[in-house]
């Protein structure tokens, strides 16, 4: 079976490119969580958490 | 967030979900047995908000006697069971006390379980005795202090980790003694690691 050609280098970029994307996520989810009430995220953090 | 801030406590009322209630129906029993603990894993950053769940949630408890332990162990019994050993002097003799922990789940259960270790070195001693008090609806759990919990995430370093710093530091990073967690920061060595991922 033919497998595909991999770029180390490519894929680490992309991978570094990923993880700062997550973290200007949680910037965004963290601003979010101090503006809304504590019922408010904690029903939708049950929701994922279960 | 509606959350109370002070030097030795945090208050915070919330919808508990699964791993919160675990952690209350634990901590209880060692509340109602006076024995000291502190939470300090990832289930701290959980309390308040992340969005990620965790298999385990860790825990230090004081170094207490066979006698205590025992005490311990049948309360814990009646809800939770020991996932190393069904034996006692095997969880406490080659567990406990040769600094590996022990998890405990519901019965007939697996995940999530708590792992209960012994403070091992000064640094687990500190975090014991500087825990701070968190009352969440209305029930007292201790963690570790923020100022430790953000650089020693970050020291553990998996991206899981460095996540859960940066989305604790955005949550206190008003609230905090910043001097004390830049000394921490100095201790672990991970200056460069803050600036990059929490500035």
């Amino acid at each position: 079976m033919r497998t595909p050609k991999i770029d180390l280098k490519e894929l680490r970029k992309f991978k570094e490119q990923n993880f700062k994307e997550r973290l200007e996520f949680i910037d965004k989810y963290a601003k979010w969580v101090k503006k809304n009430s504590n019922n408010k995220w904690s029903s939708e953090q049950k929701n994922i958490i279960e | 967030m509606e959350i109370i801030f002070s030097k030795n406590k945090i208050e915070l009322k919330k919808e508990l979900n699964n791993l919160d209630k675990f952690v209350i129906d634990f901590i209880s029993i060692l509340n109602k047995l006076n024995i000291e603990y502190v939470l300090v894993s990832g289930y701290v950053s959980i309390l308040f908000g992340r969005n990620r769940s965790s298999e385990d949630i860790d825990l230090f408890i004081e170094k207490i006697n066979f006698d205590k332990f025992s005490e311990l162990w049948d309360i814990l019994n009646k809800q939770f069971e020991c996932l190393n050993s069904k034996d006692i002097k095997d969880s406490y003799y080659n567990y406990l006390t040769e600094n590996c922990a022990i998890r405990f789940s519901r019965k007939n259960e697996f995940i999530p379980n708590m792992e209960v270790k012994f403070p091992k070195n000064d640094l687990d001693i500190w975090t014991l005795k500087n825990k701070k008090e968190v009352i969440l609806n209305n029930k007292k759990i201790f963690i570790s202090p923020m100022e430790l919990q953000i650089p020693f995430k970050i020291f553990l370093g998996s991206e899981k980790d460095i996540e859960d710093a940066r989305y604790l530091y955005n949550i206190f990073k008003n609230k905090i003694d910043i001097n004390l967690l830049k000394e921490f920061n100095r201790k672990l060595n991970i200056e460069d690691l803050f600036n990059k991922y929490l500035r």
